[in-house]
């Protein structure tokens, strides 16, 4: 199979010929992180159509926001990723209600914290994915649950406590004490 | 003055969560702007975040995402098919040629070409006001037609015969025998180009496209 130059570039390079506006790009930009983009919207705001919508925006918004990417504040897909939730949390903000979709919070928790990184991001070598699900296992599970359902999830405490049947101080302190790990481990990661 | 309030860590983890109300928001932020410890754990907070995010499962997007994010990027400046005697003399805009070639002139040209995008599609101009581009050999290359622009009344010109790295002159002829260079194009790929021209009022005769050596390649006649 033949791969375009642009298909074949990282991260930066990519996102720095999408900013140029070369329509190449953004299609090979699109492919490799629609995927991502769309099913962060869709965890948290658990509607396809309304997930679709968001994800739309996102690329939009970093097209026009590309000049401002720093690299040494994180990745491509970092950045992708935190516009996307924003937008997602923004989105849900304006709605009545969000879906309870057990479903799609169940898959969540699974591919999260049970499932070993897919072989697609083995064959990229996206390091950051894996970093992310290796940080979340390295945690208890029941502040890696609580971590998954308030960051990937778009749950608040106040939901987290409903899910997991668990007082509302103990939710927080699952997210909180939950984060604060992973950022340390991160942060070792980086030593 | 220095402030002697600050917010309690869960108000920090609902604000790195995107959940904090707005007045509550609005508060902390002001805050963080001046206390370093406050801003220190917050910061910590968010980092735990960012370093999560990538963990969220990829979903395929549905049918024709990319297609309607690329619409929305690089919308096609397609132009509505009018019917409208193209004798007329043409005025030329600048900019936005970056992808054919450098233009010259004064006023207002679109240019774009078909096939970049599924999006893309040849303007279908009403036959007995279309002129077909023809070389000194008789083969077709294109054709111009008239058309309706979001500016205005607009001709058309598409090119299918020009190969990559081609540049050329399009030198209009007007009714009274004067001539004027509209506007100089390179085609850069192998694929059809279409561009587009406003119009003046005056009488256009007869568009050629001169090639390199000043020769003419093609031409449109009505």
């Amino acid at each position: 199979m033949a791969f375009s130059r642009a298909a074949a570039a990282d991260d930066d390079a990519l996102l720095a010929a999408f900013a140029l506006g070369d329509e190449s790009a953004s299609a090979a930009f699109l492919r490799r992180f629609q995927g991502r983009v769309y099913g962060l919207a869709l965890s948290i705001i658990r509607d396809q159509a309304i997930a679709e919508d968001i994800s739309q925006e996102v690329f939009v918004r970093a097209w026009r926001a590309a000049q401002s990417y720093d690299p040494r504040r994180g990745t491509v897909l970092t950045w992708l990723l935190t516009i996307t939730r924003n937008a997602a949390i923004d989105a849900m903000r304006a709605r009545r209600s969000i879906p309870a979709e057990d479903e799609i919070l169940d898959h969540l928790l699974h591919a999260t914290l049970d499932a070993a990184p897919a072989t697609e991001d083995l064959a990229l070598n996206r390091a950051e994915v894996q970093s992310a699900l290796r940080f979340l296992q390295g945690i208890s599970r029941p502040q890696a649950r609580a971590v998954v359902l308030a960051t990937l999830g778009g749950c608040t405490a106040a939901e987290i406590s409903r899910l997991e049947d668990i007082p509302l101080g103990t939710a927080k302190t699952r997210i909180r004490d939950g984060l604060r790990r992973i950022r340390q481990h991160s942060e070792a990661a980086h030593d | 003055m220095t402030e002697t309030w600050h917010p309690d860590t869960d108000l920090l983890v609902d604000l790195a969560l995107g959940h904090a109300r707005a007045d509550t928001s609005d508060r902390i932020t002001r805050h963080l702007s001046e206390c370093r410890a406050c801003r220190g754990v917050y910061d910590e907070l968010q980092e735990g975040l960012e370093a999560v995010l990538p963990a969220a499962p990829e979903t395929t997007a549905p049918a024709g995402f990319e297609s309607g994010v690329l619409e929305r990027l690089h919308p096609p400046q397609q132009t509505a098919p009018a019917p409208h005697a193209p004798k007329t003399r043409m005025t030329l805009a600048a900019a936005a040629a970056c992808l054919l070639g450098a233009l010259i002139g004064g006023t207002g040209v679109y240019a774009y070409e078909r096939g970049t995008s599924e999006q893309t599609q040849s303007p279908a101009p009403e036959a007995e006001h279309t002129a077909e581009l023809v070389t000194a050999g008789g083969e077709t290359v294109g054709w111009a037609a008239a058309g309706y622009g979001a500016e205005g009344a607009v001709l058309i010109l598409t090119v299918d015969g020009g190969s990559a790295g081609a540049s050329y002159t399009c030198l209009g002829v007007f009714d009274d025998r004067s001539t004027e260079v509209l506007a100089e194009w390179t085609i850069y790929e192998d694929k059809t180009s279409i561009w587009v021209l406003e119009e003046s009022a005056d009488s256009l005769q007869r568009l050629e496209l001169l090639d390199d050596s000043g020769d003419v390649w093609a031409q449109a006649e009505w």
